[in-house]
Formats: C-alpha cells, sequence, structure tokens
C-alpha cells in the first residue's frame, strides 16, 4: 500500500495558499508530519481524507486517483480530525456503532473491534455513559479508538496527543506505532518528541511547504555533532541567538545555559551533546533545510 | 467606581456587536428589515380596519409610513430579534472564551449588561436600517412630501425600548438552563402570540377610551397606539365606522383609505416604552441569578478542553471526571497494549446496510430528551387514533398544530448537529457520507411521520382523505428545512426561526401559501403541501450532490 502525493496544494483566496507544491510518496510504516502551527499539516491531512479537494495536484492510494474515486481512499481510512468531536448525547458505546456504521462495518465485527479498542484506550467501563460527561482526555482516546475501529490500512490522526497527560500521551503515541499490521500511519503533531518516539519518517512543513522528508534517524543524523551546550552571560547569548539556531535557553545561577547547533564549537567551553529531533527541526525550519 | 463599570459594559457590549456585525445571522436579519420597509410603502402591509365588508388602509402619508414602520419594526423585533439575540453567551462558551470571562474579576451582572447593551444596538441598528428603508421607499411609492423626521422618530421609539426587553427576555432565556434551547425559542413564541395576538388585544372596541388599561401596558406591537392615533381619521373618511379594531398584516389594501397626518402621541405609549426599558434591564441583572458563569458543558472541542474554572465546576455537587478515571479498573496499567491483542480482522466487503445507519441516526436525534417529550409524542401519536377509533369527530386541527411544532426538538439536531467541524469531517471521510445525510433526514421524516400521523388519522376519519396531502408537507418540508439550514449555518436557530414563523403565519393563522401542514382548505386545494414537499426534497437532493461532489460544505 502506497500514499503518492504529486504537487499537492491548497490555494484560497488571492496568492494565498494553505499548503503548496507538496509531493511525497508513504509506504507502510508511521509518518510523522511536523511543523508550526499554521504550517499547512491539517490542511494537507483534511485533503489526504477527502474532507476538502486540493486545487492543484493529485493523491494516489495504491495507485487509484483519489479525487476521482475517493471511496478507494474512504474506504481504507481511519481519520482523527484535530478538532474531533462527537454527539453529546450518545453514549460511548452507541456512538462506536454509529462509526462502525459509517465505516461499514457489519454488526458482529463492529461490536468486537469497540470491545477490543475500548480495552486498549481504557474507557471500557465508562462504554454506557454519555460522551458530553467525557473530559478532554477521555474525549481524545474516544477519538483514537473510533480512528482504529475500521482496521484501516490509512491512518491519519491529527494532533492525536493534545489534550493528554505525559503518561497517556506516551501510551496513545505507542498504540499509534504498534497497531498490528502493514498500514500507513500518518501522524501530525507540534510535538515533536511524540514523532522521535514514533514515526519511521518525518516530513516537515513550513509555511505550506515540504520543507524536507527523511527516515528520523537521517534528519538526526543531519546534525549529529553539531549540536552543543554551554553556559554564558547574558551578553554573549544575545550574540549567540543572533549567530546560531538555539534550541533551547535556561536561565541559570552562573549565567544562560543553551543548547544550540553550530558547526565549530560556538564557545571555548561548549560541549557537543547527543542531537534529537527537535534539534533537527529547529535547525531544519531555520534554514530551509538541515 | 461607576466609570469602570460602565467601560467594561462598554468593551463587552462593543466586543458582541462586532462579532454579530460580521456574521450572515445580521446581515440576512437586516435584509428581512429593508424588505419590510418596502412592503409598508407599497400597501401590502400595515395597519388596516374592516369597515362594513371593506378593508381600509392608511393613505402613504408621512406619518402613517412612520407609524406602519413602527409597527411592522416592533414585530420584527418581538418575534425575530429573539431569535437573533439569543446565543450572546453561548457564542462565548463555545469559543473558548467564556472562561477568561469567568476568570476575571467582572461581575456577573456587569457582563449581562455588556451583552445587553449589545443587544440594544442592534435594535438602534434595526430601527435605523428600517427607517432608512423607509423614508427612502416613502419617496418613490408614498403621498405628499417625505418628512424623514415624521417618519423616523416613531421607529426608533417603539423599536428601541422593545429591543431592551426583547434582549433582557433573551438573556434571561439562555441563562436558565431549563430555557437555554428548544423549549425557550417555544415557550417565548407561544408567550408572545398570547400577548400579541389575543390575550390582551381588545376586541369589537369602538372608542379608543374603552381600550382597558392591560392592553395598553401590554401593547408591544404598538396596535393600541395605532388605533388611538387613527381611530378618528377613519370615522372621518367612513361616518359608518362605529366599531373595530386596527388590524395589522397583508390584509388591507390602498384601494379604500383613510387619511393619517399625524398627531401628538399619548403619554401613556412613552411610558410604556420606558418601562420596557426598565424590565429589560431588571430581567438581564436578576438574570445574574441562575447565570452559572459559564458551563461546564460547554460544547465544542475548544471548550471541552480548555481547563473549567466556572463557578459550577468548583461544586462538590458535581462529579470529577478524573475521579472518575481514577476508579476505573482500566486503568493505565491494567490496559492490554494494543500488539498484545489479537484484534478482529476485518475481512472482505462488510455490510454497508442503509439500515443500520438509519437506525443509528434514529437513536441518535431521540437520545437525551426530557422524559415529557417522549410521554408528549407517545400521547399525540396514539391519541389522536384513539379519538378517531371512538369516532370523536373534533379537535383534529387542535391536535396537528401541536403535533407540526413537537418534533421540532428532535428536527433541531439534523445538520446542526452534524455540521460541527469534527463531526462533519468524519462523515466525509467515511465510506457514507452520503448514505449518512439521506439516513439523518429520513430518521427526521420517519419520527415527525410518527408524531403527527395520530392527528392526520383524526382528520382523515373525520373530514375524508383529501386532508392526507398535508402529511406529505408536515413530514417531509420541517427535516429538508432542518437540514439544509443547519448544514448552512451550524446552528438549529435558522431553523428554529423560520420553520415557527412558517408555522406561526401558515398552519396557525391559516395564511394558505405557508400553510405546509394542509390545515386551510385552500391550502389543500392548491396543493401546496405537495410543493412544500417538493421542495424540500429537492433541497436535500441539492445538499447531498455537493456533498458528493463538492467541498467540505454539507
Amino acid at each position: 500500500m502506497r500514499l503518492r502525493l504529486k504537487n499537492i496544494g491548497k490555494r484560497y483566496q488571492g496568492d494565498t495558499w494553505g499548503v503548496r507544491g507538496v509531493t511525497l510518496e508513504l509506504d507502510a510504516g508511521v509518518h510523522g508530519l511536523v511543523g508550526a502551527n499554521g504550517a499547512g499539516k491539517s490542511t494537507l491531512m483534511r485533503m489526504l481524507t477527502t474532507v476538502c479537494e486540493p486545487t492543484e495536484g493529485t493523491i494516489h492510494w495504491d495507485g487509484t486517483e483519489v479525487r476521482e474515486s475517493p471511496e478507494a481512499v474512504r474506504s481504507a481510512l481511519g481519520y482523527l480530525p484535530q478538532d474531533f468531536d462527537t454527539y453529546p448525547s450518545l453514549r460511548l458505546q452507541e456512538y462506536m456503532e454509529y462509526v462502525g456504521a459509517l465505516r461499514g462495518l457489519d454488526a458482529e465485527t463492529a461490536s468486537a473491534r469497540t470491545d477490543e479498542l475500548l480495552r486498549v484506550v481504557g474507557l471500557t467501563d465508562v462504554r454506557n455513559r454519555r460522551l458530553d460527561t467525557f473530559s478532554g482526555g477521555m474525549h481524545q482516546r474516544v477519538g483514537i479508538a473510533q480512528a482504529l475501529l475500521g482496521d484501516p490500512d490509512l491512518l491519519v490522526v491529527d494532533e492525536p496527543t493534545v489534550g493528554l497527560d505525559p503518561a497517556e500521551r506516551v501510551r496513545m503515541r505507542n498504540t499509534l506505532a504498534d497497531t498490528p499490521g502493514d498500514r500507513v500511519v500518518i501522524f501530525s503533531t507540534h510535538i515533536v518528541g511524540d514523532i522521535e518516539a514514533t514515526a519511521d519518517t518525518v516530513a516537515v512543513l513550513d509555511d505550506g511547504e515540504l520543507i524536507t522528508h527523511a527516515e528520523t534517524e537521517t534528519l538526526i543524523d543531519r546534525v549529529e555533532g553539531r549540536v552543543y551546550t554551554c553556559t554564558v552571560s547574558g551578553e554573549t547569548a544575545d550574540s549567540l541567538r543572533e549567530r546560531y539556531t538555539v534550541c533551547n535557553t535556561v536561565r541559570r545561577a552562573e549565567g544562560f545555559e543553551l543548547r544550540l547547533i553550530a558547526d565549530e564549537p560556538p564557545t571555548p567551553d561548549a560541549e557537543p551533546v547527543a542531537a534529537t529531533l527537535e534539534d533537527a527541526y529547529l535547525s531544519t525550519v531555520d534554514h530551509g533545510t538541515a | 467606581m461607576v466609570q469602570p463599570e460602565a467601560r467594561r459594559v462598554y468593551h463587552v457590549a462593543r466586543t458582541d456587536l462586532l462579532a454579530r456585525l460580521r456574521s450572515r445571522k445580521l446581515l440576512a436579519f437586516l435584509t428581512v428589515v429593508v424588505y419590510f420597509g418596502y412592503l409598508i410603502n407599497v400597501g401590502v402591509f400595515g395597519l388596516f380596519y374592516a369597515v362594513g365588508d371593506s378593508l381600509v388602509s392608511g393613505a402613504l402619508t408621512a406619518p402613517m409610513t412612520g407609524l406602519n414602520a413602527g409597527v411592522a419594526g416592533s414585530m420584527v423585533m418581538l418575534f425575530g430579534g429573539f431569535f437573533l439575540m439569543r446565543g450572546t453567551i453561548s457564542r462565548d462558551e463555545q469559543h473558548g472564551h467564556g472562561p477568561i470571562v469567568a476568570g476575571s474579576n467582572t461581575h456577573t451582572s456587569v457582563y449581562l449588561l455588556g451583552k445587553l447593551g449589545s443587544n440594544a444596538a442592534v435594535g438602534l441598528l434595526t430601527a435605523g436600517v428600517l427607517a432608512a428603508a423607509a423614508v427612502g421607499n416613502h419617496a418613490v411609492h408614498g403621498i405628499g412630501s417625505t418628512d424623514p423626521v415624521a417618519i423616523t422618530w416613531p421607529v426608533f421609539v417603539m423599536v428601541v425600548p422593545l429591543a431592551v426587553l426583547v434582549g433582557g427576555v433573551a438573556i434571561l432565556f439562555e441563562t436558565v438552563d431549563v430555557f437555554a434551547g428548544t423549549l425557550g425559542r417555544i415557550v417565548y413564541l407561544v408567550s408572545m402570540v398570547f400577548v400579541v395576538g389575543g390575550l390582551f388585544v381588545p376586541s369589537g372596541t369602538a372608542a379608543p377610551t374603552d381600550v382597558q388599561t392591560e392592553a395598553r401596558l401590554f401593547d408591544l406591537l404598538g396596535r393600541v397606539l395605532a388605533h388611538e392615533l387613527t381611530f378618528d381619521a377613519v370615522r372621518a373618511g367612513y361616518p359608518a365606522f362605529d366599531s373595530g379594531f386596527v388590524s395589522f398584516g397583508t390584509g388591507g389594501t390602498l384601494e379604500q383609505t383613510f387619511r393619517y397626518e399625524g398627531g401628538s402621541w399619548p403619554a401613556w405609549f412613552f411610558l410604556q416604552r420606558l418601562a420596557c426599558v426598565v424590565v429589560g434591564v431588571v430581567l438581564t441583572v436578576g438574570a445574574s441569578v441562575p447565570f452559572a458563569r459559564f458551563r461546564d458543558t460547554a460544547p465544542g472541542p475548544v471548550a471541552r478542553h480548555l481547563p473549567a474554572v466556572s463557578v459550577r465546576s468548583m461544586l462538590p455537587t458535581i462529579p470529577s471526571l478524573s475521579r472518575d478515571e481514577d476508579r476505573s479498573p482500566n486503568a493505565p496499567d491494567d490496559r492490554p497494549r494494543i500488539e498484545e491483542l489479537s484484534l478482529t480482522p476485518v475481512e472482505g466487503e462488510q455490510s454497508r446496510g442503509f439500515g443500520r445507519l438509519l437506525a443509528v441516526e434514529l437513536r441518535r436525534l431521540l437520545r437525551g430528551l426530557p422524559r415529557w417529550w417522549y410521554l408528549g409524542a407517545v400521547a399525540l401519536a396514539v391519541g389522536p387514533a384513539w379519538l378517531a377509533v371512538t369516532g370523536v369527530d373534533s379537535g383534529g386541527r387542535a391536535v396537528l398544530l401541536l403535533a407540526a411544532v413537537w418534533p421540532l426538538f428532535v428536527w433541531s439536531r439534523i445538520g446542526a448537529q452534524t455540521a460541527r467541524a469534527g463531526i462533519i469531517e468524519q462523515i466525509r471521510a467515511s465510506r457514507s457520507p452520503v448514505g449518512q445525510l439521506f439516513a439523518e433526514w429520513i430518521a427526521g421524516c420517519l419520527i415527525g411521520l410518527a408524531v403527527t400521523g395520530g392527528a392526520f388519522t383524526l382528520l382523515i376519519a373525520n373530514t375524508g382523505p383529501g386532508v392526507a396531502v398535508g402529511l406529505l408537507g408536515t413530514v417531509v418540508f420541517p427535516p429538508s428545512l432542518a437540514l439544509v439550514a443547519g448544514l448552512w449555518t451550524g446552528s438549529q436557530r435558522l431553523f428554529e426561526a423560520s420553520y415557527l414563523g412558517v408555522w406561526y403565519l401558515g398552519p396557525l393563522n391559516g395564511a394558505f401559501f405557508v400553510d405546509f401542514a394542509g390545515v386551510t382548505a385552500e391550502s389543500l386545494a392548491a396543493f401546496v403541501p405537495a410543493a412544500y414537499a417538493v421542495a424540500g426534497f429537492v433541497a436535500v437532493l441539492a445538499v447531498a450532490h455537493r456533498r458528493a461532489y463538492d467541498g467540505l460544505v454539507g
């Protein structure tokens, strides 16, 4: 199974673009989509899921052009939108039955998978409670369960860890990454740590354009050996900020501890540290390429 | 102390008004107002008397146009203004602004008075637009010189204080849980129908001096005022006229007219309009008692994800959701990892039965309504049929009127709930985006059929099968309107306001061209219900076509 995007764009009024010229090929595996707020992640996902039409380019799912035959992707899709919402008066069990019907599952399969997925997301005991009594975290877990209900070959999840506490966040991203079977999972977030822990490849969007798409390790390797930490005075910190990509700043009693990316040690006492995906991401969006 | 509070009121009002000015709803409302400004100047709409067998309207002098415009504006404000002004608090809740206000040190009454200020500004805007439209149209269609002052001031005096009153009621209803939804809208409409249309209106009155005090007190529309101002003018033109109360609507023509050239207005009317303002303010301040300063059950993903800071959320009686999570035996450590489970495979071509989709839509629409609604629905469904069997031959029309409005609670959910961003995206990305639309619509039709079927059984038993065509309009038109209006606006308000308006004018008041239920003989003879059903069905097909082939809307 393969999702292929060729020169995809979404143009609004005039010369305003939500997404522009994105070309990607995604095979089975977990693919992270990162970018700042407004970078075009959600717009891209909405086009992948047939929720909105691209104004430019083509999307192919397993060789079928999605705009010509949206059913091809819809029959394979599990989707958790960023603004996931439910019918408030329904109980959880009823809502899952509703999604099962929408996804075209037969009643027995829907019921069995609902039981299993509610166990996974820890909502079995509240399956008869109305959805409008759920907390934000519980609501998000419902979103994950409904996205997996149809055993999708293409799983698109937009900011799935929003509103979850740290432990639940880890559990949810593991659920997405460890879901058995070959499938294309597209996982959008601005929490780079979630992507680093789960994704096989990472696509970085900035201002609607694809900056890079590479394997996670490859992206990290691009900055490996160029990440340093050093503790400096305020004046020096200002100077370093102008010259380098600063990934983190912590105020200490002895000055400012900076984490930055540089080709050479930025100060005599700077120490090299292991690179992370966040370093690679910041370097990428800072320079257009890592 | 007063100045900072006044500043807060001003800014709440200003912000709320800006949000309204940038919405389609206010624009649509003002368009209707402009149309009224035209209608009253071409004699289609206005004040008229029954003199003998004739209907006599006021010749379109500037004072008459001003009076007509004032009454028309009052009617628009009274019936449409309420629906326009509602939602000012829920808008803050839905967009996540509520907790910010709730967490501030702005007193609740100050916040609500700011909202009332915005409502009053809407009244001013409405009066201004209507007055301008009336002046402009009078210059083209009117009689005599176009005196802008004579046309304008009655509109402002009649409409703006009423806007304060209606705005106060709208705020109060929004703060009381039981009236915050569809029930509140129905209660308001029915109350106004009684106040304006019957309860306090004099009948067979001769001279204005015979009008009782309560009729003046509740003269929200301004008909008693108009009667007092124009009565002598009618008598001057038609000496035979000695009794009858002025009417307002589409009945009159300009073929026979009386000439009203203006005159001093009675003091009681100014006092009554002043009382409207006072009552509006009192209701608004009083609304701070039931107002729970942003409900923790506010709909919408933004509100749900924000920390609950409302007063209500701090009360010990509200169950803690986090505690519930802790009590769950499926607490994080007990849960299986997904790779440890052998998930049931989804194999081959699964069932895509439309019946299941219809069943879940039916359940979704019917779920979570108050018990009295279910009891009423069963009574309306079964009661009339039982009456028909037992040979009772009256009451069918009254039952039908009630049955045609009872499913409003269900129909309101059609389209509007689905249009919420996170839901419509799931549906559009599913295998049955168009099937869901038809399932939702058919579910609404079936519920309408169940509730109104009894009334039609009684009517058919008593008057013959000809009335059955009314069933078509009653079953098909409301869910179609709900679907289209709900998906278009993302809210149930447009549907409820327009449907209740049509129900009020047509089935209730007998205007046959909007009688979609076939209550009047003229409507049945002209197949009006069938026309409404066809129009509704065509609209649904258009929405389905758009969902199948176009972008996100619908």
